[in-house]
């Protein structure tokens, strides 16, 4: 087993074609201990990337490792793996408990039968753990598989989509478990177009359109490092039309929007502008109440990324 | 303490306890195969048609040994080893349609495959544990039957029991030898059939067509055309190569074939299974390496 500071996860250079298709273009990126989002667009290439990690689909190009091990060259690998596809991949007349237990089977398990109980309990699946899960919901269904996907203790989780179909309660449910997951030192890698949830539950994303790696890192750095595109920030202050008068004449504002008591300010140089903000403010008296960045969340950065291609 | 509060996995670990082999993996699926041709822990109907079939099976065998017991010195011709096959056979060949279709159909109709490999498991590791249940299936099948009768025919002989078996040592080999020519041919068919359909019914009836269209054009053609190499459309007979194998091994002449019609002998029947084997097998797999 790797060490937490290693990667578990390697991708290097690696691509996919489907015929003239490119799925998948040169991505390079490396997976560790915690929760990283792979977000993108539908059709954007995460679910092939995916599926490469997990060994199902063979790169036409480049390397994956999965704690130093190809899956491709050595299918033992991916006992250190618990995947959730993206589709049903569930048997329909089979109950929660029986297909879990046969995942537990399948992975090798010593004591497949405590081993399901823990994880249904896990994905608070109890209640319906012994009917078929034919008739479930959509939620309930991905609940199955992810208890399926954790019920031999995998060190690396793959997670495609996983929370498509579930209820809020089920998804805040599940986000905790994820990130409770990622922060004890398991990767915990989750694919999703929902930029709120990924939001909610990744530490770090990866943002993949068309193929190919747009950008790595936290949203805030990210954001930082889009020095193209001015910071747009929020001000509130008990005299905002005095300082908003003030900031136009400084450099750092190179935009000033008054909305009732809210003073909006595009700022390519935001460490300038909060320098100017204290010094204005108390210049003219004025008491200000917050002073926050508006588009430094996931929905603007990877709005930015995408319309930037 | 509240009777609310629950802590369900404080501290999770990965495991690093003992993992069972392959060996206990491809057993897992072989013995969901096993459930699943069945019809075990599924509904009522599921259950109809196997056992239906198991039960006309096992049927057949005791009317043998009743007609034997009963009547045995008026009709001293029964049904001998080799013949049994011939009332057999046509159920083993539904059974086939049935548990072929049912083995992997349902699998990648229901995107599961992606479940299997994702785990410490090859595609030919799945492929080899699906075909493992199905001859070991259609082995119980044949081979059961043709013991109740064996065992019943030496209950039943006038040499005594243990002569009976002495001098019968040679069905010990040759019946198994047959079940898996009957096997061989029919369940291959199967399995690259439902290689490429979505439906089990669907798979199942266009296997059965296959089978009996084949036999029947090529018997025309044999029978009755009078063009140079006529008789090689004899090799398109799929469902008369392991009889004709059955009488080569049995050495006897259980009814007409259209192998024997056409000039060819034994062992070119069972050069032709084993291509039918080689190219099911290579289309099976053909279309498994691209999934899932």
């Amino acid at each position: 087993m790797t060490t937490p500071t290693q990667p578990s996860v390697v991708v290097e250079n690696v691509s996919k074609w489907f015929g003239q298709k490119v799925a998948v273009s040169e991505v390079t990126a490396q997976f560790g201990p915690g929760v990283t989002g792979l977000l993108g667009p539908n059709g954007a290439g995460k679910t092939t990337l995916l599926r490469m990690i997990t060994g199902l689909v063979r790169p036409s190009e480049g390397r994956i490792s999965i704690e130093g091990i190809d899956p491709h060259d050595d299918y033992r690998a991916l006992a250190a793996v618990g995947f959730v596809a993206e589709d049903e991949a569930v048997y329909k007349h089979l109950t929660a408990r029986k297909f879990v237990r046969f995942n537990a089977i399948l992975a090798g398990v010593e004591n497949p039968d405590a081993d399901t109980d823990r994880v249904i309990d896990l994905v608070d699946l109890q209640a319906a753990a012994d009917r078929p899960v034919g008739g479930f919901s959509k939620g309930m269904r991905q609940r199955t598989k992810v208890a399926a996907a954790l019920v031999h203790k995998p060190r690396v989780l793959l997670l495609d989509e996983p929370l498509n179909g579930a209820d809020p309660v089920q998804r805040s449910h599940l986000i905790d478990l994820f990130r409770t997951l990622g922060s004890r030192g398991y990767t915990v890698i989750v694919s999703s177009h929902v930029l709120h949830e990924v939001e909610r539950m990744a530490d770090r994303i990866i943002a993949i359109t068309d193929g190919r790696m747009a950008a790595s890192g936290d949203v805030r750095s990210l954001r930082a490092l889009m020095t193209d595109i001015p910071q747009t920030i929020r001000i509130d202050a008990d005299n905002p039309r005095l300082l908003a008068a003030a900031l136009i004449g400084t450099p750092y504002a190179s935009g000033v929007k008054l909305e009732r008591d809210t003073i909006h300010v595009e700022a390519a140089d935001p460490a300038g502008l909060a320098r100017a903000i204290a010094r204005l403010a108390k210049q003219h008296d004025v008491i200000v109440t917050r002073i926050q960045p508006e588009d430094e969340s996931l929905e603007s950065v990877f709005s930015y990324l995408v319309h930037r291609r | 303490m509240s009777e609310e509060a629950i802590i369900v996995d404080r501290g999770y670990r990965p495991y690093e306890g003992a993992r069972g082999t392959l060996r206990s993996s491809m057993w897992a699926i072989v013995k969901d195969g096993y459930r699943r041709a069945l019809g075990l822990r599924r509904r009522a109907w599921s259950k109809v048609m196997p056992w239906g079939l198991i039960a006309l099976m096992l049927m057949i065998t005791f009317v043998v040994i009743a007609v034997a017991w009963f009547a045995g010195d008026l009709i001293p011709d029964l049904p001998s080893y080799a013949e049994y096959f011939d009332l057999t056979s046509q159920l083993g060949l539904l059974f086939v349609a049935l548990t072929g279709p049912l083995l992997l159909v349902p699998d990648r109709v229901n995107g599961v495959l992606a479940v299997y490999m994702s785990r410490p498991l090859r595609m030919v590791d799945y492929l080899l544990a699906k075909t493992a249940a199905l001859v070991s299936l259609m082995l119980t099948f044949y081979l059961v039957p043709q013991a109740i009768l064996h065992l019943g025919l030496a209950g039943l002989s006038d040499d005594g029991f243990f002569t009976y078996l002495g001098e019968n040592l040679d069905v010990l080999w040759k019946v198994p030898v047959v079940a898996l020519a009957y096997i061989a041919t029919h369940g291959s068919i199967a399995f690259a059939v439902s290689a490429f359909l979505g439906k089990s019914g669907l798979a199942s009836g266009l296997y059965l067509g296959f089978v009996i269209i084949t036999n029947n054009v090529a018997g025309l053609i044999v029978g009755s055309a009078n063009f140079i190499g006529a008789k090689y459309a004899a090799l398109f007979a799929i469902e008369q190569h392991p009889r004709y194998v059955r009488d080569w091994v049995f050495d006897s002449n259980a009814g007409f074939l259209i192998m024997e019609d056409a000039g060819f002998d034994a062992w070119v029947s069972a050069v032709c299974i084993l291509f039918v084997v080689a190219g099911s097998a290579l289309i099976v797999w053909r279309q498994y390496r691209k999934l899932p």
